[in-house]
């Protein structure tokens, strides 16, 4: 079985790390024009619930 | 042959899977909305389209066919006797899918899948119409054709008392056009009868103007309620001034 032969510095450790990245969701206002909340792009909207003019889920 | 479906199957084995899937498809067919996974939406759309499509057709062996898959009777009942009949105009895409946020916990991307509610266009068109569209019966549109055709000349006919008024479809001085779309004799003012313009011979329109009606002289055409074209208005204006002038 393939063993590491030396202990991983930290420095190694966190360099790989320093590349873990979150992006920023890609939000889009509502097109309810009563709403305009941001909101992520193809999904019914959180704020009112409607989606293409049509209610879809209840608003939170 | 239908395409394989890529990927592992829901829920790990084919049984598991068609289970869930058919447990969804109750539940969607008994409320009429549920909130799922977009995964089990979009494999559980398919599978309910048909059983609609079956529920259609509505006879002994689609029932069965359907009691297959669903086997709460009252859901099935439901679906042969409301679901069914409601989307006989409707060829397909009786599903909608619209997605919503992830969900808490896992981050899974959701949906609401729904029966669609509305009727089509289309439908909703001939509803008000109280007509089918030409392209749905193609037999009937030339007939209503022929019948207002023929209701023209009759309403005609008898608004005049004299047997001429079959020639004369706008009063005196007027004349049908004649089969061969030639000029009748004594009658060389072209009229359209859409737009209510009338074209002397000579002027800019008269050629390529198709005669719905000739008339015998200017007076006529415009004891008729037609116009000259407003290109030529002007110019005869002037001329008439001129001619009082002098």
């Amino acid at each position: 079985m393939a063993v590491p032969k030396r202990k991983m510095s930290r420095s190694n450790t966190r360099s790989r790390r320093s590349q873990w990245k979150a992006s920023a969701v890609h939000l889009v206002p509502c097109a309810n024009r009563a709403c305009k909340e941001l909101k992520p792009q193809h999904v019914a909207c959180p704020n009112c619930g409607q989606y293409s003019g049509r209610q879809v889920v209840e608003p939170a | 042959m239908p395409t394989p479906t890529k990927g592992p199957r829901l829920g790990g084995s084919p049984t598991h899977e068609r289970l869930m899937l058919a447990n969804l498809a109750t539940s969607l067919f008994e409320h009429g909305k549920i909130t799922t996974t977009e995964a089990k939406a979009k494999r559980v759309r398919p599978l309910a389209e048909k059983l609609i499509t079956k529920a259609k057709r509505g006879d002994l062996h689609n029932r069965r066919q359907i009691q297959r898959v669903i086997r709460n009777k009252d859901v099935v009942h439901r679906l042969m006797a409301e679901i069914g009949p409601f989307y006989s105009d409707r060829n397909g895409g009786y599903l909608r899918i619209t997605r919503t946020l992830p969900r808490k916990g896992d981050n899974a991307p959701m949906a609401v899948i729904e029966l669609v509610s509305e009727k089509t266009v289309t439908a909703e068109a001939e509803a008000a119409r109280k007509t089918k569209f030409a392209k749905d019966q193609p037999a009937e549109a030339p007939k209503s054709v022929e019948t207002q055709e023929a209701e023209a000349p009759a309403s005609a006919d008898e608004a005049a008392d004299s047997a001429e008024a079959t020639e004369a479809p706008f009063g005196e001085g007027s004349h049908a056009p004649l089969e061969d779309g030639s000029q009748p004799e004594g009658f060389p003012i072209k009229g359209n009868a859409s737009s209510k313009l009338y074209h002397v011979p000579g002027s800019s329109h008269y050629e390529r103007t198709t005669a719905e009606v000739w008339f015998a002289s200017e007076e006529a055409a415009e004891a008729a309620g037609f116009q000259l074209p407003p290109s030529q208005r002007e110019a005869k204006d002037e001329e008439s001034s001129s001619e009082d002038e002098s």
